[in-house]
């Protein structure tokens, strides 16, 4: 899979679903009615990654999420329990979370396959891999990979939840997608491989013989200091990108990572590893073009 | 290409959860739905569901029903299997829902003070709790994944634990089809007056819309074989009708993409196909796209095609699985389901499905899924040699 463009996005969490609007003005013209925050994040994040670029009609259309449609699953929910009322058809509509990414081949007039796929801390990890198989079986040519979540709001919840040692990062929502496509000619990079270990020696194993020098580690939410401090003696030329610190936490916020590296024109490949809630370790390696 | 085996599996549905029963009653043309209520503002009347048997004590311990109807249903599919002890520690998991856990945050949100807020932005537990939580059931290590595409959700799940197989990621996987009750849902549907309140009949000139059901299903899909299955699943293909959020083309152009994808994918031609399990959700408009995909897909060896949510209503993201299941255990018993309810022809698209059983012990079989995000969803098994 060779990245052809990427675009990382954050934004803060009182971020107007307006401004959203205002600047995906900026990308295209396609009219949106009736969308919310979710589907509206979704769809700045993609044209940002796709503004000037001509997509193939099949393109497949991959987006994880940890949450999806919170907001309009709670406006619902107030409709009927606090209203008495009916759901408003485009409200019920909006909670099943793969109308964001209707909407995104829609706008991209994009036929392909359509997939919204969520796992545990590491839904775009596992989106990298059902598009890896679709590349490797020949279903697809070309896709467009995207980790889209609103901000987590409550930072009590957020400390239960991942027992974090980022106390102090910043909550923002986030939109980050990866266009690739099987030609390597003119691509930016490629993702060279996503491997889940149930030992951390396997992971740091198989790591060490994906690594080059020049090679830098990012780690996922759930990765503990101990843990990160591991793995940096472990490759002791290997820089850190601590990505969650410097721009902020959002659920699926290893597809701001990946996409920040590719951006960022200076190290030569990257490591991402999660760890998830079971234990185990999910690696994902991409490397920048010679 | 590599076969990939339906090793074990089990559903729980409005017809109960034992097997043989199901498609007895299948085989009878039987269905159970129950009238429930609809109280809202001033207004108070009922609409039919195809409601899970039993579970009188769910309201009180909404949450643990739940689990306990999911693990039950994964347990026979693993049991059904054989696998080993190993073999089910080593699985990957694939979860397909349309509502994942609304049920339960209803449940929770109901309970809540006037104005619970932001309660679920707060506090979600995200998508892949479920999945996770039959993971630590069953002491799974493998791969987690939570589809949510609508009513494909888990005919995408088989599609991608197929490819996955197939590419060597995984060697097996346990792919579950779930969505309980839940009044988001009921209320969501009835709000764009898609329920039909009267008989379910797909295709038929008078059908007015679907009736939703509830229902679990759990296929164990294998790089090895196995019997008593005997059924292999060959493959299939996704796609995006963009035409509209909640209807496709009518003239079906997307619908037919998908089923010559499916084909091609699988290395077979229409002349392959001895039936089509259709969507045949019962709504007007999605019945006529249906037909004239499938129309424009096999034209004249259009092969005998039939829709069996009478039987359990309309399982929305569960019904990939729910359906693969009692297609293929139809089958096993020697015949493929007509379909309920379907009395009158719609002069305007002329679709007859099947209205008696077809004799039938091994068959080249294709099932179709078409949702809300146009999402279209196309896969094939056999139990031929």
């Amino acid at each position: 899979m060779y990245v052809h463009a990427t675009a990382p996005y954050v934004c803060s969490p009182e971020v107007e679903i307006d401004e959203l609007k205002a600047e995906l003005k900026n990308y295209t013209d396609f009219f949106f009615r009736r969308v919310n925050k979710f589907i509206m994040l979704s769809l700045l994040g993609v044209h940002r990654c796709v503004h000037g670029k001509s997509i193939d009609p099949h393109t497949a259309v991959f987006l994880a999420t940890e949450n999806g449609n919170l907001g309009d699953t709670e406006t619902v929910l107030h409709q009927l329990y606090r209203e008495n009322s009916f759901p408003k058809p485009f409200n019920f509509i909006n909670t099943m979370s793969n109308t964001a990414s209707f909407y995104v081949a829609q706008s991209l007039k994009t036929l392909g396959r359509s997939i919204t796929v969520s796992s545990k801390n590491v839904s775009f990890e596992r989106a990298l891999e059902l598009a890896m198989a679709d590349f490797e079986l020949g279903h697809i040519r070309e896709a467009l990979v995207g980790g889209v979540d609103e901000a987590v709001f409550s930072r009590e919840y957020f400390s239960k939840k991942y027992d974090a040692s980022y106390h102090d990062a910043k909550l923002v929502g986030g939109s980050s997608w990866l266009y690739l496509t099987s030609e390597r000619p003119g691509s930016l990079g490629e993702m060279s491989g996503i491997r889940t270990f149930s030992a951390e020696n396997e992971a740091i194993d198989w790591a060490k013989r994906t690594s080059s020098p020049g090679t830098v580690l990012a780690f996922g939410i759930l990765m503990t200091p101990l843990d990160k401090e591991k793995w940096r003696e472990e490759f002791k030329a290997a820089a850190g990108m601590d990505y969650i610190h410097e721009f902020g936490f959002y659920d699926t916020a290893a597809a701001f990572a990946t996409c920040k590296f590719f951006e960022s024109r200076e190290e030569k490949a990257m490591i991402h590893v999660s760890r998830t809630v079971q234990g185990h370790y999910v690696l994902l390696s991409c490397k920048r073009q010679e | 290409m590599e076969n990939i085996f339906i090793r074990g599996r089990a559903v729980t549905c409005s017809l109960g959860d034992d097997i043989d029963g199901i498609i007895a009653r299948v085989r009878a043309k039987e269905s159970a739905p129950v009238e429930l209520p609809i109280r809202i503002a001033t207004v108070s009347y009922t609409r039919p569901y195809f409601r899970i048997p039993g579970g009188d004590d769910r309201d009180a311990d909404l949450e643990g029903y739940f689990y306990r109807v999911l693990f039950d249903t994964v347990s026979r599919a693993i049991s059904g299997a054989g696998l080993s002890k190993e073999e089910v520690r080593a699985s990957a998991l694939f979860f397909g829902s349309t509502s994942i856990d609304i049920p339960i945050f209803e449940a929770t949100y109901k309970q809540t003070e006037n104005n619970g807020g932001k309660k679920l932005s707060n506090e979600s537990p995200g998508y892949g709790k479920i999945i996770n939580e039959v993971a630590e059931h069953f002491g799974i290590t493998g791969p987690c994944f939570t589809f949510t595409t609508a009513c494909t959700s888990s005919a995408n799940c088989l599609l991608y634990a197929a490819s996955l197989i197939r590419t060597g990621r995984i060697e097996r996987a346990i792919v579950i089809g779930y969505d309980l009750f839940n009044e988001v849902g009921f209320y969501g549907f009835e709000s764009m007056k898609l329920i039909e309140p009267f008989a379910y009949r797909p295709f038929d000139k008078n059908r007015i819309g679907i009736i939703m059901g509830e229902g679990c299903g759990a296929v164990v899909l294998d790089a090895k074989p196995s019997s008593p299955s005997g059924f292999r699943f060959l493959g299939g293909s996704n796609a995006c009708d963009t035409f509209n959020v909640t209807t496709h083309t009518l003239e079906g152009d997307d619908i037919a993409h998908t089923i010559r994808e499916a084909l091609k994918h699988c290395g077979l031609d229409i002349h392959d196909i001895d039936a089509v399990k259709a969507h045949a959700t019962g709504s007007p408009a999605n019945d006529v796209t249906e037909y004239n995909g499938m129309k424009l897909a096999f034209g004249e060896s259009l092969p005998p095609f039939s829709g069996i949510k009478p039987y359990i209503g309309h399982t929305v993201g569960a019904s990939g699985v729910i359906e693969l299941v009692i297609i293929i255990e139809s089958i096993a018993r020697g015949f493929f389901p007509a379909t309920p309810g379907f009395e009158q022809v719609d002069e305007e698209i002329n679709a007859r499905p099947i209205t008696e059983a077809l004799v039938m012990k091994s068959g080249t079989v294709m099932l179709n899924f078409f949702g809300f995000g146009g999402n279209c969803s196309s896969f094939i098994v056999t139990n031929k040699e």
